[in-house]
């Protein structure tokens, strides 16, 4: 993160997406539809890019495409220089380490029958058991679940603990980049303060980036440096958080905001706090 | 006071036929929907446990009540209760009375009587709750048949009628439509429409936006408070969204392991937070617009532990194991009741300390 300061972790450049839709009739060609028609934004080392939208205006396409699952149309995604669909399979896999996901639900997310010592382990490729072993423990740590944790199965945990082991499969290759698709959508209110918390501890000692995508303004607020916000396959309103979601320039993210009622103040004494959760540091 | 707490305020003076009954004192007119002391037994894997431990609530005729509470509060529970659709093996204790009818105990085919036709019903996820293999005319068709006995003309006219009422565009093209050709919101639309078929009594709204978009959630809120307001049907609405309860009920109810540990009108229990589960929820809601420190928002308050399994829930006070004011007492015996203000009434025996 020094010598490489001034280049950005990730730079996203005139991406365009098509696919193509079942033909409907023989003699006319099949239908396309453009999932992203011209998407540029760049995220630096250690920031929070956050991309907030509507089902159907391409966040989850954006999250395919900086994953490298699928390739663009047209135009790049570059991660730390390098354009990551011109890599050969075998330095894609390589790459691979350096970027990582979190997915929605974490009920889906995590195979039932396997354990989580070898749910967690499953991005390490090539690395020595022994070491394999220390590393699923570190992770396990760094998300405030046990080292013995490594031996049960997901549904020994609850829908919190499941999202921290999602979280820990995505830290244990040591990732630049953690990509996150709706990561705390499918938590209870107080769950969901807990992964924000430690989604916040990480970037702090580990320097992760995170392009969170999120439909909840409060939390994408709460989370992200800068929002890019998408409509229709564009990105229509990009720039730090609190410009973009206190003074916002767009129409579409003055909708958006416009349908989030406002949020009710949080009332506590600070003589009486109410106990806080602290997680394990280091 | 925020805008929110204002909004709230606001909204229930707006509707002013809203007279809810207080729970610790219910009031001389019968109730639409009067629940006592209702438990509910379930058969988990560990044994027999308590997943609904006396709740009483009473509803008045036109109003509108949210219950409010994380997974496994027994929000959800109640409900299932009301509409007699709790899983095989439950047992039930207390009473539930809608309009001074027990169904408590009611056979089967009495309580098909009235679910879509006093009570009206519409679930979290539109896609499911619909049939994909019949037409939205004929779903919405099939409870007019059933209890009204219309004939098939007839319950298709009313069909259009009802899905012209609930907004939904093109509604004479879309009566032969299936649900696979509507988006999520104009889905459900489709099963609020079904829901309002019989011109129910009572409304049961359980998550109704939680698996929509924020603009679309609120299109579809606005329906059901217009509905609500010109049909004069009561709604039991269930949502962990405090925001979607401070524009919908004029009272909330807060529930945590099975109990209902705070209740009262809507706008005064968001602005004097008594229990401490609800200052807990409060406070762990990350805020639009919350101040940064050094460019970064502060952490967010946490509840300590995590809501306890059923089996394993505290004979006294539900929340004792994660409440920073327990003490010794709290885990004697199930905490009664204490008044707190205008029909407020917190499940905390110190909540004069507290507050």
């Amino acid at each position: 993160m020094t010598a490489d300061a001034d280049i950005p972790l990730l730079e996203v450049r005139d991406v365009v997406k098509r696919y193509h839709l079942p033909r409907e009739s023989l003699f006319a060609p099949a239908p396309v539809v453009e999932a992203l028609r011209g998407v540029s934004f760049t995220v630096r080392s250690g920031r929070s890019l956050g991309i907030v939208g509507e089902s159907g205006s391409g966040k989850s396409t954006l999250a395919r495409l900086v994953m490298a699952l699928e390739a663009p149309t047209e135009g790049s995604v570059h991660l730390l220089g390098r354009d990551l669909n011109a890599l050969s399979p075998a330095e894609l896999i390589a790459a691979r380490r350096d970027f990582q996901m979190v997915f929605q639900d974490p009920y889906g997310s995590l195979d039932p029958r396997q354990r989580v010592a070898r749910i967690v382990t499953e991005p390490l490729i090539g690395v020595p058991e022994g070491e394999a072993r220390q590393r699923v423990a570190e992770a396990l740590d760094a998300v405030g679940l046990r080292a013995s944790d490594a031996d049960k199965y997901p549904h020994e945990f609850s829908g919190g603990q499941r999202q921290r082991i999602a979280i820990a499969r995505a830290l244990i290759t040591r990732p630049k980049l953690i990509v996150a698709d709706e990561p705390v959508s499918a938590l209870d209110v107080s769950v969901q303060a807990q992964v924000l918390n430690l989604l916040a501890d990480l970037q702090e000692h580990l320097g992760v980036t995170y392009l969170f995508i999120s439909h909840d303004l409060a939390v994408v607020d709460h989370v992200c440096d800068e929002v890019a916000v998408m409509q229709a396959g564009r990105i229509v309103e990009y720039g730090p958080t609190e410009q973009v979601l206190h003074r916002p320039a767009h129409a579409y993210t003055r909708a958006l905001l416009a349908a989030v009622p406002d949020a009710p103040s949080a009332r506590v004494d600070p003589a009486h706090p109410i106990r806080t959760n602290p997680l394990p540091q280091e | 006071m925020d805008a929110w707490v204002a909004a709230a305020r606001a909204d229930r003076n707006l509707r002013g036929r809203g007279h809810n009954v207080c729970v610790s004192s219910p009031s001389m007119l019968e109730p639409l929907l009067d629940v006592r002391d209702l438990r509910v037994t379930l058969n988990t894997a560990r044994g027999p446990a308590e997943a609904l431990r006396g709740i009483d609530l009473q509803l008045a005729r036109g109003a509108t009540l949210g219950l409010i509470g994380e997974s496994g509060c027994g929000k959800s529970m109640t409900a299932m209760a009301v509409m007699g659709l709790l899983p095989s093996g439950a047992r039930v204790s207390g009473s539930i009375r809608l309009n001074g009818q027990e169904l408590v105990g009611l056979p089967d085919d009495a309580m098909c009587a009235l679910r879509g036709n006093r009570i009206g019903i519409v679930f979290q996820e539109p896609m499911t709750a619909l049939n994909p293999l019949h037409t939205i005319g004929a779903q919405i068709a099939e409870p007019l048949r059933l209890h009204k006995g219309m004939t098939r003309s007839a319950a298709r006219a009313e069909a259009l009628r009802l899905l012209e009422r609930v907004q939904l565009p093109n509604a004479a093209q879309r009566l032969d439509a299936y649900p696979h050709q509507l988006s999520g919101g104009q889905r459900q639309r489709v099963t609020i429409a079904i829901a309002l078929a019989c011109g129910p009594d009572l409304l049961i709204a359980d998550e109704p936006t939680t698996a929509l978009d924020v603009t679309i959630q609120r299109e579809i809120l606005d329906l059901i408070h217009t509905l609500v307001d010109e049909t004069g049907m009561a709604l039991l609405m269930i949502s962990h969204d405090l925001s979607v309860m401070a524009r919908m009920v004029a009272r909330l109810l807060v529930m945590y392991g099975g109990t209902v540990v705070e209740s009262g009108p809507t706008g005064e229990v968001f602005e004097h937070l008594t229990h401490p589960y609800t200052r807990g929820l409060f406070a762990a809601r990350p805020r639009l617009g919350a101040p940064r420190v050094e460019g970064r928002k502060p952490r967010l308050a946490t509840i300590a532990g995590r809501v306890p399994e059923l089996a394993d829930m505290p004979h006294g006070c539900p929340f004792a194991d994660r409440c920073a004011w327990v003490v010794e007492a709290c885990r004697a015996a199930p905490p009664p009741p204490v008044d707190v203000g205008t029909a407020h009434a917190a499940r905390c025996i110190r909540v004069g300390e507290i507050a």
